[in-house]
């Protein structure tokens, strides 16, 4: 949805639905590839999986001696 | 003698049967009991990236302090890595930040491309973006949450509808 004039008064109007507004966000994704700190999550994002395989084994070792 | 007791022993012609020895075995207070149940819960969370978080570590250190020094002395490998994983979440909620405004600077940007619908010379202003799997509100498909799963919006789309994923 976007808020635009018609006449000088705003209007809010859908600029595009369906397979439309599928390209729109997708658009958007694909700009978010050329991004660093985009990219960048995405890395961090995988070293929380890393951090989950080692802290999980621990916690249960840990409620193991309770 | 007591036959089964901790450390007893019973002879029986040249063979020495040990029985019962006892192990060393460190037990954990039951506060940290309640205290490991609770961040393995948060941890598998992990598992999706949207919702993953970690304040609970910080917060433990503020209201029950006594509880992170256990651990700190008695699972010391254990508390590195909460350590690790806290700072590891406070970039990734600021890299998260960054990107949101990324794609909101990039909406912005291309609805300008449909400023010929409306009054010639106006400006045109981005309002809200929303892509629903199955055309009510309860599943909103969010950019944020495509580019953290790492998927596109067609398919991020479908694994909403096939799994029904709440947001």
């Amino acid at each position: 949805m976007v808020v635009g004039h018609r006449v000088g008064n705003p209007v809010t109007e859908s600029i595009a639905t369906g397979e439309e507004a599928i390209k729109f966000g997708q658009r958007v994704l694909d700009y978010l590839e050329m991004q660093e700190s985009a990219r960048k999550l995405r890395e961090e994002l995988k070293r929380v999986q890393e951090f989950r395989k080692a802290i999980l084994p621990l916690i249960e070792r840990e409620l193991s001696k309770s | 003698m007591v036959k089964g007791s901790p450390g007893a022993s019973v002879t029986q012609a040249d063979t020495i049967y040990q029985i019962g020895v006892p192990r060393e075995t460190s037990q954990i207070p039951p506060n940290l009991v309640t205290v490991y149940t609770t961040m393995r819960k948060v941890v598998k969370g992990w598992l999706d990236p949207r919702w993953s978080y970690f304040a609970d570590w910080s917060r433990l250190d503020d209201d029950d302090p006594h509880s992170v020094i256990q651990i700190r002395r008695t699972a010391p490998d254990l508390a590195d890595l909460f350590d690790q994983a806290s700072s590891l979440f406070e970039k990734i909620h600021s890299l998260r930040e960054s990107v949101n405004v990324l794609i909101e600077d990039e909406q912005e940007r291309l609805v300008q491309e449909f400023q010929s619908k409306f009054d010639s010379g106006s400006k045109v202003k981005f309002s809200f973006f929303r892509i629903s799997s199955d055309g009510s509100n309860d599943n909103t498909l969010y950019l944020i949450h495509a580019w953290m799963q790492g998927q596109d919006v067609r398919n991020t789309r479908s694994s909403q509808q096939g799994r029904g994923f709440p947001t």
